[in-house]
């Protein structure tokens, strides 16, 4: 669209623009602005200003603690296997033969269905009288919802729900490498491993970097399912910042819940921010 | 050329993932034209009268998990939608509550792609990153600004989910990614011919970039109608809530008709998908950020 210059009437765009800029300035910037007031008070209604007593109130509490390092814990343990499994099921249906697009629609299949619909059948998996328990543990069952397997489970159902996603754009950065280069290592005497070393991670490197920085976004929509099968207060162990906004909102406690959402809000921009950078130098080598 | 053992090793290893991707929601299908009776029987965690013979451990009942029933029947779908309107009307409520989102997202947005795209306003590229950062912000962290301004506008309900969610950046951003892609030679003969920015989006670019907005659509409905977070903050009163937030209390409850109720919740997303798959993966690819 570079191209188009000097249409007539460039003042109709800003008409055209308005409506959104308007509506995300009103519902989503301007309240995060004022809502520093908040955070700098101590209750409203005496409103008196405490100063930054409520960002070292949340940085100070356990649970922030806690939730911030599960947080982290839960990346740390989702995000490569959110990358390795897609990656896996794409080389694995690009080598199928037979019946691709059928699997393709499969692995696909988790990502719509919403979260509700699979809440009884998780249960009923991976709760006391799950099924995982009348196999394995019949003897001795446990809830393994309140264990620190918690954490297990949670990532088993991140990947099942999100594998697809990354697997659709690894398949389409899959398709852009030529096959001739694959070709022309195997005529060399390059065998599988080496191909896939010095072919696929290398020209996959901007796919792989795309991956990394969507399963880090993605990994905080975990928390819909932690929600609906543990409630507000699950296994310390899968306690997640969305846990501790959720119940400042559920207090209605909106001098801590404000005070919070400054201190995550520019950790996550920094990190997003960093991650680009990173992306954009990455990419200029291709 | 593949080993011949390499490909069974392959197919076979497809098939192991498949299994285990399409067991939950099979089970569900399955399970849902099960008896009331029996499902009430398999499922139950603690011993009754019902379900003695079964094996279990001190007290407790363990899930009889089967992908075929005993006995095939619709009684879960009849119970479930003759029984009480309660479902009925959960589900209408789930619809009221996506439609205006899909439909407000699209004419918001499409429009304010196409000045992002096409203008050359100073500022344009800073407004921009700014879309990009609260679009990738924690749904928990918009939810606050969300929140406040509910409050300031005494806005509750259906109506504090639906106005930011119109707001929200993704779309504009998906749309733009589209753009990217169209070359600006259909423009450019256009306005040759002497046709304004207006002209030029109807009739030009909307025609283009028809998949795009089906893509968007599929995407909004999807995240949607699988609404949790907001409706647990924005929706007090039971008879309001979408289906979403009512199954997970259901599922604790563990009714008879959790299976009928979980594939009724289903359907449209998994009719969705079946017609607009394609458009769904093209939504994915754009919404990789480059």
């Amino acid at each position: 669209m570079r191209a188009a210059k000097r249409i007539k009437g460039e003042g109709v765009l800003i008409l055209l623009l308005l409506p959104s800029a308007a509506g995300l300035f009103m519902f989503y910037i301007a309240p995060f602005v004022i809502s520093i007031y908040n955070a700098v008070i101590d209750n409203p209604v005496t409103k008196n200003f405490v100063g930054l007593k409520n960002f070292t109130d949340v940085l100070g509490s356990e649970a922030f603690r806690m939730a911030a390092g599960n947080t982290l814990t839960f990346m740390i343990i989702c995000v490569p296997l959110n990358m390795v499994l897609p990656l896996v099921l794409a080389m694995l249906l690009t080598r199928a033969k037979t019946s691709r697009g059928f699997l393709w629609l499969i692995f696909l299949l988790p990502l719509v269905i919403p979260s509700g619909s699979m809440v009884f059948f998780w249960m009923k998996t991976f709760g006391l009288n799950g099924w995982i328990n009348a196999v394995f543990f019949p003897q001795a069952p446990a809830d393994w919802a309140n264990t620190s397997a918690a954490r297990l489970i949670i990532v088993f159902i991140f990947l099942w729900k999100n594998a697809g996603y990354n697997m659709v754009l690894f398949l389409a950065g899959l398709n852009m490498i030529p096959a001739e280069y694959y070709e022309c290592a195997a005529i060399e005497g390059a065998g599988a491993w080496r191909q896939f070393r010095m072919i696929t991670i290398v020209y996959l490197a901007p796919t792989l970097f795309l991956t990394f920085i969507m399963s880090f976004i993605n990994s905080f929509k975990a928390f819909k399912e932690i929600y609906m099968l543990f409630g507000g207060y699950p296994h310390k162990s899968i306690y997640m910042l969305q846990h501790f906004m959720y119940n400042q909102f559920s207090a209605a406690n909106y001098q801590k819940l404000a005070a919070s959402s400054y201190i995550v809000t520019p950790a996550f921009v920094a990190i997003v921010f960093a991650l680009f950078v990173l992306q954009r130098k990455i990419s200029e080598n291709f | 050329m593949l080993h011949r053992a390499a490909k069974l090793l392959i197919f076979s290893l497809l098939l192991l993932f498949a299994v285990i991707f399409l067991f939950p929601v099979l089970i569900t299908l399955t399970n849902s034209f099960m008896s009331v009776f029996e499902a009430a029987r398999r499922y139950s965690a603690w011993f009754s009268a019902a379900n003695t013979y079964d094996a279990g451990f001190e007290g407790i009942h363990y899930a009889r998990v089967s992908l075929t029933p005993d006995l095939v029947t619709l009684k879960q779908y009849t119970a479930l939608l003759f029984g009480s309107p309660l479902y009925l009307g959960l589900f209408l409520n789930s619809i009221k509550l996506t439609a205006p989102i899909i439909a407000g997202q699209v004419i918001i947005s499409v429009p304010a792609a196409y000045a992002f795209e096409t203008s050359r306003l100073k500022f344009k590229e800073a407004l921009y990153f700014i879309y990009v950062v609260i679009m990738l912000l924690p749904l928990q962290v918009t939810l606050v600004p969300n929140f406040i301004m509910a409050g300031f506008l005494n806005m509750n309900g259906y109506l504090a989910i639906i106005i930011p969610a119109v707001f929200s950046p993704f779309g504009v951003f998906l749309v733009r990614q589209n753009l990217k892609g169209i070359p600006g030679e259909y423009a450019e003969a256009a306005k040759i011919d002497g046709a304004g920015h207006v002209k030029i989006f109807i009739y030009i670019i909307l025609p283009l970039i028809k998949g795009a907005v089906a893509s968007l659509s599929i995407l909004v409905f999807i995240e949607y109608w699988n609404v949790v977070d907001q409706a647990v903050i924005f929706i007090k009163e039971s008879v309001h809530e979408p289906l979403s937030v009512y199954l997970s209390r259901l599922a604790g409850e563990g009714g008879g008709v959790i299976f009928a109720a979980s594939c009724f919740y289903m359907f449209p997303t998994l009719l969705v998908f079946l017609y607009g798959q394609e458009y769904m993966a093209e939504g994915i690819q754009l919404s990789g950020i480059k």
